[in-house]
């Protein structure tokens, strides 16, 4: 056996390191199947004669029949299981990736400032970081939308600042080992300012970290969200979120286990999905990592 | 083959060690053969890449989960590629035992330098927890680690990388093993104390007449130690012979290159050293002809097509090249 | 090692006095509570609440009060249960909540470790499926979908254990731990896994394996400690999961554990309720976390050192 060594055209690390994460199976069929549902979830209702906070009072508590007007049923209010489902995952699909976006840029900001700076503001500001994280993190959300009044925008303030942390201590790592290279010297060198250079050669050095771990957060977010909803301390009835509407399943548990089945297996689905391809990002950027 | 009159200890015969890589089959060594005599040093000398450490760790079961050996390699009556895991553990240690490369990370930081010594001897020769320890102890004196009696007790961190590897040759050496693997013992330390380091080890070996196999990429450390020299390259055997004939009067191109590119205290005037043009072979597939020969300035057309014999040209020497005579 | 003790205490100290600040400000600035002025109240009825609590003395006062409190255990009156006092509903709740807790931590270690170990020794076999199965189902599915969906099949369906409270001695305990040790059991067995194959490359191992001392012994000896040091990192982050879930676990199967007042507690503004909670559990995760470093240090000598 011969091995035949072909130079590889030149590629940017991030173009191979996609191609890497095309070749595994399993990532790309959660991002198709993630994008039908965010399609689903956003167009979906559009289809339908009524919203899912409309009631038909003619077919309460209507059972599974995919031909009708309610292919899934309705519950016992006689409002659109399917569209509710779908309207719920709307709000629980935006808070998820906006969270995480908005979560990751401040935790990219205050790491990457964090980990070039170095010194006293270092040691302040990571001190900041292992205080909060000291807490656990549910109960800070908890406490947070409290002290913010409730509400959808008190909630999501609450799950932005407790999410931040961990994105934060990651580039603070890398940007600190960045901040040590030669082609920083350089750049200082060269006459470029801090802000420049944290901008320009610390934040983009650290995109891969980023999108490995921010692809974490997306789920970790949608958890929060459904979580204390559950709870019913986040989104409140009528409006709909897949965490609201599973704590309406188990209420109705014994009678009704469709209830808690549609919008149960759509948000794990989800999570499974969310969690494959972070998997998948993290073998297709890092792959020394296992 | 080389003839002696006395049986050798060790005779390796067609060793061969292949990966499997995703790209395909990757033959790191290249179906090599050697003896070796009791109370022998020999010296195998390469580039990286050359397949060099491979032969030390195919011989002790050690090879990467993807890495597989061919051929025979027979020490004390029996062939240790083909032996039981069982059966391989009583001679790994005992009559067989390696030094690394990296003495930073070859001991283990959890415990105890003096457990992981007493560790061999328990487990070999049954010794109790106090006589096993005793004698770590008497070893680490013999390295010369200062105050060892107090040191046994620390932990690896505590010790510097010269001190660490003076460490792993006292665990190599504790049961008194008939052969020694060394495995670039020297390279990751300091230069200043790796001569010391390797006349430790040459001295205590040569105590306990244990024979020596040195795997190494620098020849000034095979002209301080060995008897004989094997000069691999692309995992094939290039040519062996004794020490000083082969710093004399080397037989192959790719031996001389390297000697070219040795710098010498007793020529000072020469204006910069040789190098070796192109990018060392390693790890590729089955050439047909010679794998030097892309790099050889000797060149001849033959060369590239047909694989070079071994040739015997003297008494314990041998080369594999087109261009070297068959000795009558 | 008393260095590195000490370090470790007055870290967890100031994160105590930070969790303790951080409370007492929420307190007083969480709208809706007993202390706001937008109800419309006559003037000696508002001078009399502030009198009763303390609110006409200067904010460091306060503070100082509050602090003093604590410091007696004393956390005041529920504003929902008058009759009680903070500590007294934390001490009906707590037997509950941390029989609970212990269990799961016990299953999840055991069965996480278990799982993590025989996957990192026969790779691709038949336990690193299952393996991996569990610890894909664990970490995506959420408690709050698979705690109801378990009681829907075991208890509704099957009635092999009660649907929730706390009336059939050990049979109640069943679901509950089990449903709150899945995550960590899949986050422990995954991290197990990669930790336990990673240090069977280090070079120390290979040595181990020089020497001929055997494979079990190698494992025994060699490689278990590099294996475990992560896990037991992550045991401070698991205690957080676990109160975390024993919220969910106390709501969804009805049991008079602290979770669940945290949450009655929460929804109903009940602030001093909610402090009290919340400085149990910061005190007992920070507990944690000082148990699991003095843990490291005691199995990782260079911890000792550069503490």
């Amino acid at each position: 056996m011969t091995v035949e060594i072909v130079p590889p055209r030149p590629v940017s690390t991030l173009g191979l390191q996609f191609r890497r994460f095309r070749r595994n199976r399993l990532a790309m069929a959660s991002v198709y199947v993630l994008t039908l549902i965010v399609l689903a979830c956003f167009f979906g209702p559009m289809f339908f004669p009524f919203t899912g906070q409309d009631a038909d009072f003619g077919n309460i508590s209507a059972p599974i029949d995919l031909f009708s007007i309610h292919p899934f049923g309705t519950d016992d209010f006689g409002r659109d299981l399917l569209v509710r489902v779908l309207e719920g995952g709307q709000v629980s699909l935006t808070i998820g990736f906006l969270g995480a976006l908005v979560a990751g840029v401040i935790g990219v900001l205050y790491g990457a400032v964090a980990g070039y700076v170095g010194g006293r503001l270092d040691g302040l500001m990571m001190r900041l970081v292992e205080i909060l994280y000291g807490f656990p993190y549910v109960i800070l959300v908890i406490l947070l939308s409290l002290l913010l009044g409730g509400g959808n925008v008190a909630l999501f303030a609450a799950i932005v600042f407790t999410l931040w942390l961990t994105p934060a201590v990651i580039v603070r790592a890398q940007a600190q080992s960045l901040a040590r290279k030669e082609f920083i010297e350089a750049a200082r060198a060269g006459g470029m300012t801090h802000r420049q250079i944290v901008v320009e050669h610390i934040v983009p050095n650290c995109v891969s970290v980023v999108i490995v771990y921010g692809s974490l957060l997306v789920p970790e977010v949608i958890l929060s969200e459904s979580f204390l909803s559950f709870l019913g301390i986040g989104i409140k009835e009528p409006q709909a979120s897949w965490g609201n509407l599973i704590q309406a399943g188990t209420a109705a548990m014994d009678t009704d286990l469709r209830l808690l089945l549609l919008p149960g297996t759509m948000l794990a689905i989800v999570l499974f999905c969310l969690n494959f391809i972070a998997d998948g990002l993290r073998d297709a950027f890092d792959p020394n990592d296992r | 083959m080389i003839r002696m009159t006395a049986e050798p200890l060790l005779s390796i015969r067609d060793l061969s060690v292949r990966f499997r890589l995703p790209e395909g089959e990757a033959v790191a060594v290249d179906g090599v053969s050697l003896d070796l005599m009791p109370g022998e040093v020999l010296g195998i000398v390469g580039e990286s890449g050359s397949g060099k450490s491979q032969i030390l760790y195919a011989m002790m079961g050690l090879l990467a989960s993807n890495g597989r050996a061919g051929g025979q390699v027979r020490f004390q009556g029996q062939d240790l590629l083909s032996l039981p895991p069982r059966a391989l553990d009583r001679v790994r240690g005992q009559s067989l035992s390696m030094i690394f490369q990296d003495p930073m990370t070859s001991l283990n930081p959890f415990m105890r330098v003096g457990d992981q010594l007493a560790e061999t001897l328990r487990v070999h020769q049954g010794l109790s927890r106090d006589a096993a320890w005793k004698a770590a102890v008497a070893m680490l004196d013999r390295v010369r680690i200062p105050d060892a009696a107090s040191r046994a007790r620390r932990y690896p961190h505590e010790f510097s990388g010269g001190m660490r590897q003076r460490v792993m040759i006292a665990m190599a050496l504790l049961a008194k093993p008939r052969l020694l693997l060394a495995d670039e013992p020297t390279t990751a330390l300091d230069v200043t104390i790796q001569a010391q380091v390797l006349d430790l080890m040459a001295e205590l070996a040569r105590e306990t007449g244990t024979s020596i196999i040195l795997v190494t990429h620098d020849l000034g450390v095979v002209a301080r130690l060995c008897d004989r020299v094997v000069v691999l390259y692309g995992g094939r055997v290039m040519e062996e012979a004794r020490t000083e004939t082969l710093f004399d009067n080397a037989a192959h191109p790719y031996t001389r290159g390297l000697l070219a590119a040795m710098p010498r205290l007793e020529a000072p005037l020469t204006p910069r050293l040789g190098t070796i043009p192109g990018t060392p072979r390693s790890g590729g597939g089955d050439v047909s002809g010679c794998p030097f020969a892309p790099r050889c300035p000797d060149r001849i057309d033959i060369c590239t097509k047909a694989r070079p014999p071994m040739r015997i040209t003297g008494e314990g020497r041998r080369a594999a090249c087109h261009l070297v005579e068959e000795a009558q | 090692m008393i260095r590195f003790v000490v370090k470790r205490l007055w870290n967890g100290a100031l994160t105590l006095a930070a969790l303790v600040t951080l409370t007492f400000f929420v307190m007083r600035l969480a709208p809706g509570g007993p202390f706001s002025k937008n109800r419309k109240l006559s003037p000696e009825v508002i001078a009399n609440i502030e009198a009763t609590y303390h609110l006409d003395e200067p904010l460091w006062m306060q503070f100082g009060r509050f602090v003093w409190g604590l410091l007696r255990l004393d956390l005041g009156p529920s504003t929902r249960f008058r009759d009680y006092s903070v500590g007294d509903i934390i001490a009906s709740g707590l037997p509950y909540s941390l029989t609970i807790g212990f269990w799961a931590v016990i299953v999840a270690t055991t069965v996480g470790i278990a799982l993590g170990v025989a996957g990192a020794l026969r790779r691709n076999g038949f336990t690193d499926y299952a393996a991996g199965t569990i610890g894909v189902i664990g970490i995506a599915i959420p408690i709050f979908v698979i705690g109801p969906v378990m009681q829907a099949v075991f208890a509704l369906k099957l009635s092999w254990v009660p649907v929730g409270g706390w009336n059939d001695g050990w049979r109640s305990l069943i679901l509950p731990v089990i449903v709150l040790s899945l995550p960590n059991i899949a986050y422990i067995s995954r991290l197990t896994r990669t930790s336990m194959i990673e240090t069977m490359r280090e070079n120390y191992v290979r040595t181990a394996r020089a020497k001929g001392i055997g494979e079990w012994r190698t494992i025994w000896r060699h490689t278990l400690k590099g294996t475990l040091l992560p896990v037991i990192a992550y045991l401070g982050p698991a205690t957080a999961a676990i109160i975390t879930g024993s919220i969910l676990i106390e709501t969804i199967f009805a049991l008079p554990g602290i979770g669940r007042h945290f949450v009655d507690a929460a929804l109903n503004r009940d602030y001093p309720l909610v402090m009290g909670i919340t400085l149990l559990y910061g005190g007992l995760l920070i507990l944690f976390n000082i148990a699991t470093d003095l843990v490291r240090a005691w199995l990782d000598p260079r911890l000792r050192h550069d503490g």
